[in-house]
């Protein structure tokens, strides 16, 4: 401490002690002598001492008898809680129903276990890393004592030379070695250039008090977000909400369904993306689009000919249109469909078992695993219509002689584009399976041929329902045959066929007795809905 | 106390002297002697001469992986300008060196691809896409076979071992020029070579890693995996620099200028490509994993499945999760005693990788060939024994030999090289 500093400080607090001493500064010329120095102060007892330089003195740790640091093990330690807490979190969090009071979140994800390792290591890692890394950084913070507002050497002047040219060695007074009379001797002796008291000032250790108050109005700032977000909890507002990134909220860019932007200057003078202001583009004239080249008609319709690709799309696209709306006179002649499979599906044993699977996944619902039409939906919404809770179309028996007789190219049509109330699936089936779905339902029919199942009052009737008398008007499939019984909706069927097929698709459907005649009504039904 | 500054190297000893003659003669009869053993035992052995190649090729892996770590470790030390490293610098130049007697050994693995076609020797040896079967009914549509064709297989070969030889030959003799002349000009060009040089080995380790392991399995690929070769081998490397000071300062070479400190950053590095490697094999790992493609998965398949299954358990705690911790504590890397056991522990490890690439392989390829109808394929049986055993110390003897011839009676540091006083006075702090 400087004698002015001294004078001062006594000068401003007279009674009492106004410093208290810390210890001694030493100022040694060169890093050698300083190393020697602080081995002779350890020779001689002196344990509390710390040494400062410019740069890093090799042997300086050692001769003051620093001992390696602890930190290691701390960081260790760290790091393995990071390990056990990442894979617990992982696991409570994946793997269990809940957690205390809160829900689990088991979620599968392509068919891995709940808790699979592998999966977990690479959030494990970032844990740990993180986690060790926090532990060093403030480990070596906490171990060191800092961060400190202030140190007393920082005001002794000649304490500056330590970041340029100047070894220093301060020996603390509270060591229990630390002899003041004789220190200054044994310094010097030690080849010490200059010596300086250095003592804490006591008169003004406290927090300067604009300090506190800043700290205090700060604090209270912080309390002002969380106050805000509460006071605007469950809040509507008139007002647009705040853009804080408008570059990024606005952006010159196509998006769907949306006019082109407008990349002129002005809203006035709108100068488009595109000349013809849409911005979705169609396809470039005279392109297909990477895997949607239909160049198999047949094969991409089930028809068999007449018009050529995209042509023949439009005439079946009209006549689905037109086959919802029902009326014998408007429909449009039924178009040549495929009476065997087209050439580039192979009919194999795998392709039949391709056809069973997809066939289990998408139709089995409504139609049933045999296709007798007693898919677990249809029982259900059945059994609502019984109650007149819902108004639902029964699915049609796959065996039914009005499906059994048709063409395979027209099957495949009912699954692409559906047909009365059932809705179409190609967008969820490829055409491959849809033909291999077409397949395994003709060899479902074949299967049933000769089939025979009770029904309700226990008769032996057959499976399948067989054509009518070629007396009788047939009609070649639900649609034409819809028109002439609209009144019937609902009731019995009063169709010329309806005789057969009434007696025989209880028997096979088996469901809930409501389901019995209503399943033959399908086609007037039907109709009696959509008209 | 503080020490003083060295300024020259103050060993006794600093080159190989009579032992190195005596090694020579041992490792290259004794060497030979055992690889020819190998051969004949594998006679003897289900599948005969093919496991004898597929172990044969674990030897090969193993060694030429390590020396061309030790190239890369020399070429990266010029990069960096590098001052600590010089004192023991000169031995990874030495593994380097031997790079052209391993170009010897590749000859038999060449011989296996080139032979069936031109001797009509039997029809699956070594690598499956040089079978005629397999390439034309699997490969030819992938047109893998354009690349994976014994011709060209022979062509990237040499091409690779010469870039290799000429890297290697460079640094070694410029380095032993600067023994005599103490010429700093070479230290500037070395230096300035180093770049383009990094370049070439990269290019030419991607190729050779591609060629030589992972075409074993000739549909599969994994583009880190040249990345995971290398990896491995640098950690091979840095275990034989280490291995090779440590038995040095056994016989009294070297004893007072490499010093514990040059042992931790060894170590150190030892330590990071442990980890390196298990990061790599791991981000290989879990890409295939969790996709779960089969073009991508039959890979692993083999090793996950069946006895393998703890083979892979083996590799994972004995390559990564063990020598993590136990290379990790500070002290543990400046005990010369202990590093003894962790370098040969190590470096067994290295081998082990290596024997899981390619043997499971091997199993792979029968049943694959087997089903193309492949007369005398399908289900292979194989046991470790003599085969591996005898085909291992051999190479590791040849190897010993390459070394010792490539070091002659010549220092083993390099005498003055500029930097050789950092070096001699590296600390680890
Ligand atoms: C959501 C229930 C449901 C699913 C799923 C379903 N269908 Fe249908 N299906 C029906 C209904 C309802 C009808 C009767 C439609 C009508 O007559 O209006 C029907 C009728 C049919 C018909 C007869 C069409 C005709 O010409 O009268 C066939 C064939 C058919 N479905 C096949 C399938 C196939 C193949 C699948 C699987 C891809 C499938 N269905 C999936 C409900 C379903």
């Amino acid at each position: 401490m400087t004698p002015s500093h001294n004078h001062n400080s006594n000068a401003q607090t007279p009674t009492g002690p106004t410093s208290r001493l810390v210890g001694i500064l030493a100022e040694f010329s060169s890093p050698d002598k300083l190393v020697h120095a602080c081995e002779q102060a350890r020779h001689a007892g002196i344990r509390r001492m710390d040494a400062y330089s410019p740069f890093p003195v090799h042997g300086i740790d050692p001769a003051i008898g620093i001992r390696r640091t602890r930190l290691p093990f701390l960081v260790l330690a760290v790091g393995l809680s990071g390990l056990f807490l990442a894979v617990g979190l992982q696991y409570t969090v994946n793997a269990t129903d809940s957690i205390g009071p809160f829900p689990g979140y088991p979620f599968l994800i392509s068919g891995k276990p709940l808790f699979s390792l592998p999966a977990n290591i690479p959030v494990t890692f970032e844990v740990i890393v993180l986690s060790s890394a926090f532990a060093a950084l403030f480990g070596s913070l906490a171990l060191n004592g800092l961060p400190r507002f202030a140190n007393p050497l920082h005001r002794i002047p000649r304490f500056k030379k330590a970041t340029n040219n100047g070894f220093f060695l301060m020996v603390e007074a509270e060591d229990p070695n630390y002899n003041p009379r004789q220190i200054r001797n044994q310094l010097e002796q030690w080849g010490a250039d200059a010596l300086e008291e250095v003592h804490l000032d006591l008169t003004d250790h406290k927090l300067p008090a604009f300090v506190k108050m800043l700290f205090i109005l700060m604090l209270a700032l912080c309390t002002l977000p969380p106050a805000l977000i509460y006071r605007a909890r469950g809040d509507s507002h008139s007002l647009p909400r705040l853009h804080f990134n408008p570059d990024m909220d606005w952006q010159y860019k196509s998006q769907a369904q949306q006019v082109a932007p407008n990349i002129g200057a002005s809203e006035d003078k709108p100068e488009w993306l595109f000349a013809d202001q849409r911005a979705m583009r169609g396809e470039v004239a005279g392109t297909v689009i990477r895997g949607r080249l239909k160049d198999d008609a047949a094969y991409f319709t089930g028809v068999a000919s007449g018009a050529e690709g995209h042509a023949e799309l439009a005439e079946i696209q009209q006549y689905v249109s037109t086959s919802v709306n029902q009326d014998a006179a408007t429909a449009p002649p039924e178009p040549n469909w495929l009476a065997t499979f087209p050439a580039r599906f192979a009919v194999t044993p795998e392709t039949i078992a391709r056809g069973k699977q997809r066939f289990d996944i998408y139709c089995a619902v409504c139609h049933g695993t045999t296709g007798s039409g007693d898919g677990m939906v249809n029982q259900r919404a059945m059994a609502l219509n019984a109650l007149q809770r819902a108004n639902w179309t029964s699915a049609k028996s796959l065996h039914d002689h009005t499906v059994v007789d048709q063409p395979v190219g027209r099957l495949f049509d009912t699954i692409t584009n559906g047909r009365g109330t059932m809705g179409p699936y190609k967008s969820q089936i490829s055409v491959e399976d849809r033909w291999a779905i077409v397949l395994y339902i003709k060899a479902l029919q074949d299967a049933m041929t000769d089939a025979v199942a009770q029904d309700d009052d226990g008769n032996w009737v057959p499976v399948r329902t067989t054509a009518p008398a070629p007396t009788a008007p047939a009609p070649t499939d639900t649609e034409p045959s819809a028109p002439e019984s609209p009144a019937a909706a609902g009731g019995d069927a009063s169709t010329p066929t309806g005789a057969t097929v009434d007696q025989a698709v209880p028997a096979v459907a088996n469901q809930s007795s409501a389901a019995g005649g209503e399943a033959a009504d399908t086609a007037s039904e039907n109709s009696g809905r959509t008209n | 106390m503080h020490a003083v500054k060295k300024t020259k190297v103050t060993s006794p000893n600093v080159s190989l002297g009579d032992t190195g003659g005596s090694l020579i003669l041992l490792g290259g009869v004794g060497g030979l002697v055992l690889i020819a053993a190998s051969f004949a035992l594998s006679f003897f052995m289900a599948n005969g001469i093919t496991s004898f190649l597929h172990v044969y090729l674990v030897n090969f892996l193993f060694f030429i992986s390590i020396s061309l770590g030790a190239l890369f470790i020399v070429l990266v030390q010029h990069l960096t300008k590098a001052g600590w490293s010089v004192a023991v610098r000169r031995i990874a130049e030495i593994m380097a060196g031997t790079i052209p007697y391993l170009a010897l050994l590749f000859v038999p693995i060449l011989l296996s691809v080139i032979a069936p076609s031109v001797y009509g020797a039997p029809e699956y040896l070594l690598y499956l896409w040089a079978n005629t079967t397999y390439a034309t009914e699997v490969l030819s549509p992938d047109k893998v076979a354009y690349y994976l064709n014994p011709t060209h297989f022979a062509v990237r070969a040499v091409v690779y071992f010469t870039v290799w030889i000429v890297l290697a030959r460079y640094y070694l003799n410029r380095s032993r020029i600067q023994d005599e002349n103490g010429d700093h000009n070479l230290t500037s060009r070395m230096q300035f070579w180093s770049a383009p040089s990094v370049l070439l080995f990269a290019i030419t380790v991607i190729f050779a890693s591609f060629d030589w392991s992972m075409s074993l399995a000739p549909i599969w690929f994994s583009t880190i995996w040249p990345v995971y070769f290398f990896a491995g081998g640098m950690l091979g490397a840095f275990c034989t620099i280490i291995l090779i000071l440590l038995m040095l300062q056994k016989r009294g070479i070297l004893t007072e200028d490499v010093t514990e400190d040059h042992y931790h950053d060894l170590s150190k590095f030892t330590f990071g490509f442990i980890f390196f490697w298990s990061y790599i094999a791991f981000s290989q790992f879990l890409l295939i994993w969790y996709a779960n493609i089969p073009e991508e998965t039959i890979w692993y398949r083999p090793r996950l499945d069946g006895g393998w299954r703890w083979a892979s358990l083996v590799l994972l705690c004995g390559h990564t999760l063990i020598p993590f911790l136990l290379m990790m504590p500070r002290t543990l890397r400046r005990n010369k005693n202990y590093l003894w056991y962790a370098v040969i522990a190590l470096l067994a490890m290295h081998w082990y990788d290596h024997f899981w690439i390619v043997m499971p392989q091997m199993f792979v390829s029968f049943q694959d060939l087997g089903a193309l109808g492949v007369e005398g394929m399908g289900t292979p049986k194989h046991i470790f024994g003599p085969v591996e055993a005898c085909c291992f110390l051999g190479m590791a003897m040849l190897y010993a030999a390459f070394f010792c011839w490539e070091a002659g009676d010549r220092p083993l540091i390099p005498l003055r090289d500029p930097r050789l006083v950092d070096s001699l006075n590296h600390k680890v702090h």
